[in-house]
């Protein structure tokens, strides 16, 4: 396998902090790639780094063979790397089916026509209901997103993410603050997803670096796992070889439930 | 079909105003319709960035001067085509928003209304330096702008002429915010972080749309000066910026329409209230306090209410 996305020898601080402290990632076409550590260890800022949101001030990100470094989070997106956040970020005052077509848009690249009106559009349209049938969302809408249940927003945030078929997602953290059934719910969609059964357009499945806290949902979706502490890498490998890290048990998985 | 109707008859009655108001030999109320339509254009245009791109600009006013003294310099020379004067005001009006905006633009929240308050005093302050136009004391013009055949000096012409661009400016916004440009503009104010991790550089978007509501926003200076004719400094006072930041606000914020309703209340209220009393002022900030706790969404949203009520 090709590594897609190669990161090496990041760092971020934040004054006296470094929340990303020499950290480096590969993650290969198609894999599930999870990063794991105790609140604080650098997660989300890894996946700032990552979408663009952030720069680092050390370090290089390839993706897709190219030096992504310099670039903004826009033209990352555009490039193919989608991403949902920790605390979900649905338009809350768009409409369900506003949030799919305004999705639709940046995936045609439709973001600068003026000529036809969103709502009357067939091809955006037939897009949005699309996205919104990936994700069990259709009967909602017409609903504000804002109004929607935890669970569903995040459903939505993913059929945004979806979008664009991106090669790479970057989820931070998908279950949290779900109820049991819901989290199961979304590890069901994260794996059909991972399988190519649910997919936009033609290309393969995306590789997904999945931040979360739920082990059970780890251990289930990840082919390779990262696991931080302190913004360190301490681990990285299979499942199997991480859950049987003595490094890791002491620091992270020693005190999970 | 039944909103289509209703703005259909709101349109067929201001066409006919001039008419009525000719017929009753009240012709007064056409220079006051033709404040109200020439506010209400700088409103709708202020909305769009306001209400739908989220950019809260307090400097507006120095649209309307820059229209203003796109038709007093031309005529101080002689030049008395509107044509010239309108094509001006849009190059000139959206000029100075692509310049300001590049700037203003790299900012938020307060930053952004600070820094477009202060663009607007600097250019109040270059209009009182221009003594050659009457400086401070402002510039009265002796002749009126002509439109082809048309004299703009005729009141209830210029009401018609400003009617025009009203309506014009309502459709292309009307437009625009239902385009997919307006769906990024109003996603860009919704949640910009999640619109750029979708791809799109909403900075583009808030700039275009800056632009465009600068060059309307001139539109409306100048025609403010074809019902005047007279120019001043005083046209882009930070005061008449927050008079248009309240007529969107009193109108309905992100509405378009609302900018209309907005722009008539506070013209007629002025109207009223400072012939019932000197503290009008004061009788005005009561009834916008009033309006902010029964409505969010300014006469517009009342007006949705009752219509839903009925
Ligand atoms: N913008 C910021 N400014 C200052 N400090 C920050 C900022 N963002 C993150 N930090 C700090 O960096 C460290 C890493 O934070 P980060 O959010 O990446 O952790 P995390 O692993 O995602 O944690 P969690 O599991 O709680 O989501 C924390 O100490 C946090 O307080
Ligand atoms: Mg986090």
């Amino acid at each position: 396998m090709s590594a897609l996305l190669v990161a090496t020898d990041l760092v971020r601080r934040y004054g006296a902090l470094t929340a990303v402290d020499h950290v480096g990632l590969e993650v290969a076409s198609g894999e599930v790639h999870a990063v794991i550590g105790p609140n604080g260890a650098g997660k989300s800022s890894l996946l700032a780094l990552l979408s663009g949101e952030v720069q680092p001030d050390a370090g290089r990100i390839r993706f897709a063979g190219e030096d992504v470094t310099r670039l903004g989070p826009a033209r990352r997106a555009r490039r193919g790397i989608g991403r949902a956040f920790q605390t979900s970020a649905v338009l809350r005052d768009f409409s369900v089916l506003q949030n799919a077509l305004l999705a639709a848009v940046a995936a045609r690249g439709r973001a600068f026509q003026v000529t036809r009106a969103v709502e009357r559009d067939p091809e955006l349209l037939a897009d949005a209901r699309a996205l919104l049938a990936r994700v069990d969302l259709e009967s909602e809408a017409g609903r504000p997103a804002g109004v929607l249940a935890h669970g569903q927003q995040r459903r939505l945030e993913l059929a945004m993410a979806l979008a664009g078929s991106p090669r790479l997602l970057l989820l931070d953290e998908p279950t949290a603050g779900a109820g049991a059934e819901e989290a199961q719910a979304m590890v069901a969609l994260l794996q059909a997803i991972r399988s190519g059964q649910v997919r936009l357009g033609e290309g393969a499945p995306p590789a997904i670096v999945l931040v979360e806290h739920d082990l059970d949902a780890v251990f289930a979706l990840a082919d390779r796992i990262t696991v931080m502490a302190q913004g360190r890498v301490i681990a990285c490998g299979p499942p199997g070889a991480v859950r049987s890290d003595a490094a890791v048990r002491s620091a992270y998985l020693g005190d999970a439930p | 079909m039944a909103r289509v109707a209703v703005w259909a008859g709101l349109l067929a009655a201001a066409i006919l105003l001039p008419i009525a108001a000719d017929a009753v030999g009240e012709t007064y109320y056409v220079g006051l319709a033709t404040r109200i339509l020439v506010f209400a254009l700088a409103a709708v245009a202020l909305d769009l960035v306001l209400g739908h791109g989220g950019m809260v600009s307090l400097g507006h006013a120095a649209f309307l001067g820059i229209g203003a003294y796109s038709v007093g310099i031309w005529t101080t020379h002689g030049v008395t085509s509107a044509g010239v004067h309108w094509a001006t005001a849009i190059a000139a009006g959206g000029a100075f928003a692509l310049a300001t905006g590049l700037l203003a633009l790299r900012t938020a929240g307060v930053a952004f209304i600070m820094i477009t308050l202060a663009f607007g005093q600097m250019l109040y302050f270059l209009a009182v330096s221009l003594k050659g136009y009457g400086g401070d004391d402002g510039l009265t013009l002796w002749e009126a702008a002509r439109l082809g055949p048309l004299d703009l000096g005729h009141d209830a012409t210029l009401y018609w002429v400003s009617l025009a661009w009203l309506v014009a400016a309502l459709l292309l916004c009307r437009r625009l915010v239902a385009s997919p440009f307006g769906l990024v503009l109003q996603a860009s104010r919704s949640n910009e972080r999640r619109a750029r991790a979708l791809g799109l550089e909403v900075g583009r978007h808030r700039l275009a749309a800056y632009v465009l509501s600068g060059a309307l926003t001139s539109i409306a200076g100048a025609l403010l000066v074809h019902a005047t004719d007279f120019v001043s400094p005083a046209y882009m006072g930070w005061q008449r910026s927050g008079e248009l930041v309240v007529m969107v606000i009193l109108g309905g914020v992100g509405t378009l329409a609302g900018g209309v309703f907005g722009a008539a209340a506070l013209i007629l209220l002025e109207e009223v209230l400072a012939g019932l009393t000197q503290h009008w002022m004061l009788l005005l900030g009561a009834l916008l306090i009033a309006m902010a706790l029964l409505s969010r969404r300014g006469v517009a949203g009342l007006l949705d209410r009752l219509r839903g009520r009925a």
